[in-house]
């Protein structure tokens, strides 16, 4: 083997050597590169399958009123056509004493009680930025926990103080307490950042009466008294560090058929 | 050298493909989990369409055999009816079912085929009425809307009718319901579960004499009724009191004494819901007992026998003849004795029935690795159309007499509308559901 030979393999094992480097480092950084817009896009679904579950179990307790039968509202309407006093249309007895203040009063999650049983509508709450309403899809996970079915959820966006750029967080708020009318610091809240990188997200909130979306939602308003959205849409933009972004319309419904069974259910 | 380098970036190539190959295998799982999740979904709420239909048809047909067409219907009695819910139904179609026919067989696996869906799902209704209502403790509960048809018989809740009476004698004040006699009873109830159980459970004995049952029931009433002032004696009911009534059984382990073990005896015997009735052809041995104290072991022995015998028809077909079997095995339940017996049952607010109308609906969607399940209550009504809401215009558009904050309180410290009244044309009242 000569001089030239082996200079001649030498270089050649360099460009070689140079070209596995080169395609290895540029595999290694495309890997990277999918591997977080995988993460990023993964972190969107969860935070939508969360803001999707609570909403499918949007509870009010609508359906626990039985509706009057027609013979016993045509015998207890009064003049304006409305009924009386209480749930069944008859009129009040010995038993429909006072319900305590506490009761009668609008919360924050809860509507005041206008019937003797104490029977309350929960409370729902729209803001294009804000969310809040009692669901039904709690998960006990410690045995021997004081909880039921039922919590307390609140969604909000907010202000990333880590973020350079304008971000934002969305802050999601549990509490298994869900008939306390008060939000207080408590053992049973539970807050978590469901979502970073938000650079924009807006609630719409879809009235099946109005036939049209609106931008605020309050069970207790004239508007919307002891009704409920049909859909609620999340019109969102997510930004990765990478700048990389997505933007998407996620459309979300109660399980819940707050306007009644149908002819065809 | 050059086998050397040949070597080493074949393995580097296979770590780099085993890597990818890894990663986008996940996501691709995660993206099918997703479809199969939604798959899951849309086959849980097919198996709850499916139930409600059938629930429809129950609540249709029982209404026909109690009419006066239920002589054109022959046969249509009430075992009849109750295998219309009963029997569990699942999807896609048992195909090795003893007694079906080739063309039927042929005909599921055509539909099978016409069908895009790789979906199953499994249904079963199960009623609710054979289990006493907690919400009787609630103070104002019998003053929902009670005047419901009932499927056969008399309705129990009615006072009997009072004896003719001279013009100038004043009438005999009918029976009716009362939350004391309601707790009493209640009382007694817990005591006697919680007795029964130790009876089997010796662990469960030792533990009974650590539980204030007095506290549990005191916590009970205050969770659920408005009126009630709780006394919270140990102090260790850290959840607020509700206050109003139950909207779901799993509300009882949020309160002291109840935890897991308790709260699994005291749910065999009872429910949460709205107001309905105990149905008589299905009440089991530990409700019998408290509904019918006066009876003794044996008769409840001679009872279950009488009633579930498999070779006779023995299901009671209104509630008169009830009372006229338990006439017959106790002398508790004739004559005088049997009027206190029944305005006992008013005072505690039980109804009876002879069908059931609450029912618990649980569906279980499956796509691949996805499950869905759902969890439904019904109670059958009358049925309400959309244009008798009470609060609402034709239009649907709420009364503009609807007050908009809490100024506006009666002298019953109540305003004067009422909840708005849900569209309800099937007759049949969905009142909790869930799906996870």
């Amino acid at each position: 083997m000569t001089l030239i030979e082996i200079m001649i393999a030498l270089t050649i094992f360099a460009f070689i050597g140079i070209a596995v480097y080169s395609a290895t480092t540029q595999t290694f950084r495309l890997k990277r590169i999918v591997q977080r817009e995988a993460d990023f896009f993964g972190a969107i679904r969860i935070a939508m399958t969360i803001l999707d579950r609570d909403i499918l179990g949007l509870f009010s307790p609508v359906g626990f009123i039985a509706p009057t039968p027609l013979s016993l509202q045509n015998n207890s309407r009064n003049g304006n056509g409305r009924q009386n006093g209480n749930i069944s249309g008859a009129p009040p007895t010995e038993n429909t004493r006072p319900l305590p203040n506490a009761l009668t009063q609008n919360t924050d999650y809860w509507l005041g009680a206008i019937e003797p049983m104490g029977i309350r509508y929960s409370r729902f709450y729209g803001e294009p930025e804000v969310m809040r309403f009692v669901t039904n899809l709690h998960e006990r996970v410690y045995q021997g926990s004081p909880e039921s079915t039922f919590a307390r959820v609140s969604y909000e966006l907010k202000a990333d103080p880590k973020s350079k750029t304008t971000s934002y967080r969305l802050i999601r708020t549990e509490s298994a307490n869900a008939f306390d009318d008060v939000d207080k610091k408590e053992l049973f809240l539970k807050v978590n950042e469901i979502a970073d990188g938000i650079s924009k997200l807006k609630f719409r909130y879809y009235s099946a009466r109005k036939k049209n979306w609106e931008n605020r939602w309050d069970t207790q308003s004239d508007g919307e008294r002891y009704e409920y959205p049909e859909l609620i849409e999340c019109e969102v933009t997510f930004t990765s560090p990478e700048k990389s972004t997505f933007q998407g319309k996620f459309v979300f419904q109660p399980g819940y058929p707050f306007r009644g069974l149908g002819r065809t259910f | 050298m050059a086998l050397f380098l040949v070597m080493a970036s074949i393995a580097l190539l296979t770590f780099l493909v085993t890597e990818f190959s890894y990663v986008s295998q996940v996501h691709s799982r995660l993206s099918y989990d997703y479809v199969d999740s939604l798959k899951a979904h849309y086959a849980a709420q097919t198996g709850l369409k499916m139930s409600l239909l059938r629930l429809k048809a129950f609540r249709e047909l029982s209404m026909l055999a109690q009419g006066e067409a239920a002589a054109a219907v022959p046969g249509l009695n009430q075992q009849v009816l109750d295998s219309i819910w009963s029997i569990p139904f699942r999807y896609p179609f048992p195909k090795d079912l003893p007694g079906l026919s080739p063309l039927f067989k042929s005909e599921i696996v055509k539909f099978e085929k016409a069908s895009a869906s790789d979906a199953s799902w499994d249904a079963i209704i199960s009623a609710d009425s054979n289990k006493i209502n907690l919400n009787l403790l609630v103070s104002g509960f019998n003053l929902a809307p009670s005047k419901q048809k009932k499927t056969t018989g008399p309705d129990p809740d009615a006072p009997p009718p009072p004896p003719p009476t001279q013009p100038n004698q004043p009438r005999e004040k009918p029976p009716e319901f009362t939350p004391e006699e309601s707790r009493k009873s209640f009382r007694q109830q817990i005591a006697q579960i919680f007795e029964n159980k130790s009876q089997l459970d010796p662990y469960f004995a030792n533990k009974l004499r650590l539980i204030d049952q007095d506290e549990l029931v005191d916590n009970l009433i205050t969770w659920v009724d408005p009126q009630h002032q709780g006394q919270n004696r140990s102090g260790k009911q850290v959840v607020p009191y509700k206050r109003a009534p139950f909207y779901h059984i799993s509300e009882l382990r949020m309160i002291y004494p109840i935890d897991d073990e308790v709260f699994d005896i005291i749910t065999q015997v009872f429910t949460v819901g709205p107001k309905s009735a105990i149905n008589i052809n299905t009440m089991q041995r530990a409700l019998i007992e408290i509904v019918f104290p006066a009876l003794k072991r044996e008769d409840i022995d001679e009872f279950l026998i009488f009633r579930d015998d498999p070779q006779a028809d023995n299901r009671f077909k209104k509630v008169d003849s009830l009372w006229e079997y338990l006439g017959k095995i106790n002398s508790t339940y004739r004559d005088e004795s049997l009027k206190t017996v029944k305005n006992d049952l008013i005072s505690r607010g039980i109804t009876l029935s002879v069908s059931d109308q609450r029912f618990s609906i649980n569906v279980v969607g499956r796509s691949r690795g996805a499950t869905r399940r759902l969890e439904v209550a019904i109670t059958l009504d009358d049925p309400v159309p959309a244009t008798n809401r009470n609060t609402r215009s034709s239009d649907g558009a709420p009364d503009a007499n609807i007050q908009s904050d809490n100024s506006q309180i009666n002298s019953n410290n109540l305003p004067a509308n009422t909840y708005p009244q849900l569209e309800n044309v099937p007759g049949l009242r969905i009142w909790f559901n869930r799906e996870w």
